[in-house]
């Protein structure tokens, strides 16, 4: 029997294709106690539970990612696939597997049920959702399923907790013993898979006939694993293969076939329709909702209404982070006299975590709507609308929802891309999401459009078109790197269950909401509270001899680093405040606009931010250069709107690319690609600007 | 609180500051964890 790494309980692992009600299970059976983690190197979430058998037994539960076959098309189901085939580090084989499998829909479930069979393990087959077979006129035998799978099959309904004490009682022990392959197939076809087993065995390779079994039926693990065996066993792999070639074998499309044969004979013999099968209320409501036009309008609808929760009523809990922050802030700085700590605990710390805490209740927000949306199924809905219009620039239907809520905040937009299957067009809606105008870059619109433009009319079309510069160049971009990022990963399958219409599972959301917050939060306590701490170094030290706060930026290292790096900002039209102000910005955009309001000398007032802003605006419209004409004319300001369109100037964002593509490269390509793409465009807006005479 | 002088909190601040940039440069120089599968299946070699 496998043990986990930390402890030595019997395993079971729940699997079943997406939807099919694994977690309500999971959550039946544990009594919604469980342990959220990842597995280890990859983004996938892994959720485990301790259980009591019938009998006392204590066992370990693990709600595997939910997967169509062990044929894997996205990073969620190979890790599902390696756990099973006892190939993913740090984490055992388990010793049980329930299959849950959708009553309604046994002739699409059942083939991962063979598969799964076929790996060696003891299966128990959880018949769910029988309610939903009966209302559609089907009649199951559980018992009769049994004897054809070799496998016991307990009824149940998740929802409502039905079948869920028989089905514990079917984990009773001694565990029931693995069966056998249900299916035989033709002579050349078991004589490839024994003569590669044994080749196997002798080269010291565990579960030898379901390792065979994979590498000749399963193309995505002859390309993934193959070539990382050692290479008698890759020899004897190829041979196998080669022997089947010459035998005029397919041993994928034969074994595809004896499977469906397979399940054909068991659904025969253990399911009838009892001849009421009619229109479910689901498919009422998807007459509507995938209507080719009113569909449209039911999707835009729902899109809307969630873009416009994420502003309007994460506005609130966001106003008492800022006050909690300020009256912290406050609170500490009264402890301490002036001083080094005194600052670093409250310009440093407290002012950049807080900054980043801030966005947490869009994030809290953005995930509810999100689990209310999975939970009710409209989100696969939502996908299959969006799919063939987001393929065209190289992107998943799963990446609209991440990208529109780009516009509130990058950070959820980039958390909330774990849904999407396929690891390329996952990256790609990363990699531009940041391209969103958010609303941390309102503020600084805020000071430089009226410079632009005085009336408002004017100001909301600049809005607009501010709004359509960073969404267009997401998609462009987007369909540019998809040609270059992956070019080798094969298309990934539309293949998308829509589940039926249902009441989500409201304490699943709930603590799925709870789970992405303290990820959120941890990752600012520790990384971004790190991160803050060096810029707030950067931002004091050395010490000016004259103690004055504009001085004090100048003498640092950061500002000095402003004034280094003027020959580089002066082709752009800025000056030295400018370039310093973008600097100091680098890890929050919205610091430029205290940044240019230190460089002034413009006093800040929380209690006017209207007239705070506008002081900012005459202080940079009066400002001269030496031969008296003006130091930031429109063209230079258009080059600041240009680059804080484009630059990324969120290390947070950078912090959470980090950590969902797990790769340093990705996060620090995506910042410096950004920052580049930001300054030549700026750098093409004034320079072509000043040729056209502007 | 007076106990505490502006020479103490520079001294505590440069601390934080130089624990913080030694544990980044811990973290940067960390070998990674092997990403093989950890079974026998010699996809380390």
């Amino acid at each position: 029997m496998s043990t986990g790494e930390n402890n030595a309980l019997p395993k079971v692992a729940l699997v079943g294709h997406p939807n099919v009600g694994k977690t309500t299970l999971f959550n039946q059976l544990t009594g919604e106690r469980r342990k959220v983690g990842n597995y280890a190197g990859v983004t996938v979430e892994k959720v485990s539970a301790t259980i009591f058998t019938p009998h006392g037994h204590q066992l370990e539960l693990v709600d595997l990612p939910g997967c169509y076959s062990l044929t894997p098309e996205s990073p969620d189901e190979r890790v599902t696939r390696d756990v099973l085939l006892g190939d993913f580090a740090e984490e055992a084989r388990p010793d049980l597997i329930i299959n849950v499998v959708d009553a309604a829909s046994l002739e699409r479930h059942l083939p991962l049920t063979l598969q799964l069979i076929e790996l060696g393990l003891p299966v128990l087959v959880a018949l769910n959702q029988v309610d939903r077979a009966e209302a559609k006129g089907l009649r199951l035998n559980p018992q009769v399923l049994s004897d054809e799978l070799g496998v016991p099959v307990v009824a149940c309904q998740a929802t409502s907790g039905k079948g869920v004490v028989q089905l514990k009682q079917a984990l009773r022990f001694p565990l029931p013993p693995a069966a056998e392959r249900r299916w035989k197939g033709s002579a050349a076809l078991e004589h490839a898979i024994a003569d590669l087993s044994k080749k196997l065995e002798a080269l010291g390779m565990e579960r030898p006939e379901v390792h065979a079994l994979q590498l000749l039926g399963d193309t995505d693990y002859r390309v993934k694993v193959q070539p990382k065996l050692p290479r008698e066993a890759q020899i004897a792999a190829r041979e196998a293969a080669a022997a089947c070639i010459k035998e005029n074998l397919v041993p994928e499309d034969e074994i595809i076939k004896l499977r469906t044969q397979t399940i054909r004979r068991a659904i025969t013999a253990a399911a009838h329709t009892m001849g009421n099968e009619g229109e479910t209320l689901s498919d009422k409501i998807d007459r509507a909702a995938l209507h080719p036009i009113g569909g449209w309008f039911f999707f835009a609808a729902i899109m809307f209404a969630i873009f416009w929760s994420i502003f309007r009523f994460a506005e609130i809990p966001m106003h008492w982070v800022e006050l909690g922050v300020g009256y912290t802030k406050d609170w500490v700085g009264g402890l301490l006299p002036e001083g080094d700590l005194n600052s670093l605990l409250t310009d440093g710390i407290i002012e950049g975590v807080g900054a980043v805490v801030i966005f947490l209740p869009q994030i809290l927000l953005l995930f509810l709507l999100i689990g209310l949306l999975e939970g009710s199924g409209y989100m696969s809905r939502a996908t299959f609308l969006m799919d063939k219009v987001m393929a065209q620039v190289g992107l998943s239907g799963k990446s609209f929802l991440p990208l529109l809520s780009g516009y509130a905040c990058a950070i959820p937009g980039v958390m909330a891309t774990r849904s999407i299957n396929s690891n390329k067009q996952r990256l790609l809606t990363i990699l531009v999401l940041p391209w969103q105008s958010c609303t941390a870059r309102l503020p600084v619109y805020a000071i430089l459009i009226p410079l632009l433009i005085p009336s408002v009319l004017g100001q909301t079309t600049m809005m607009f078109f501010i709004y359509f510069l960073g969404t267009g160049t997401a998609l462009g971009v987007a369909w540019l790197l998809s040609k270059r990022i992956g070019v080798g990963e094969a298309a990934p399958h539309f293949l998308l269950e829509l589940p039926p219409y249902r009441l989500p599972d409201f304490s699943y959301v709930f603590r799925h909401v709870l789970d992405r917050g303290l990820a959120f939060l941890r990752k600012a306590g520790s990384l971004i509270l790190g991160i803050v701490i060096l810029l707030w170094a950067l931002g004091t030290y050395p010490k000016a001899p004259s103690g004055e706060e504009q001085d004090q930026f100048n003498y640092s290292a950061m500002g000095r680093i402003g004034h280094f790096i003027e020959p580089v900002v002066k082709p752009l039209g800025w000056d030295a405040r400018l370039g310093t102000a973008t600097l100091a910005s680098f890890a929050a955009r919205e610091v430029f606009v205290s940044q240019v309001a230190v460089s002034f000398a413009v006093e800040e007032d929380e209690d006017d931010e209207d007239a705070f802003r506008a002081q900012i605006r005459t202080a940079m419209t009066d400002s001269r250069k030496p031969d008296g004409s003006p130091a930031y004319p429109p063209l230079t300001v258009f080059s600041v709107l240009i680059f804080y369109i484009y630059a990324l100037q969120c290390l947070p964002t950078t912090a959470v690319v980090q950590r969902e593509t797990k790769s340093w490269k990705w996060a620090l390509a995506q910042l410096a690609g950004m920052s580049l793409f930001a300054y030549l465009a700026a750098l093409i807006v004034y320079q072509g600007g000043s040729l056209l005479g502007f | 609180m007076t106990w505490i002088s502006q020479h103490w909190q520079t001294l505590a601040a440069a601390t934080i500051v130089a624990v913080t940039a030694v544990i980044f440069l811990i973290r940067a120089l960390r070998r990674k964890k092997s990403s093989a599968c950890g079974h026998n299946c010699g996809c380390n070699k």
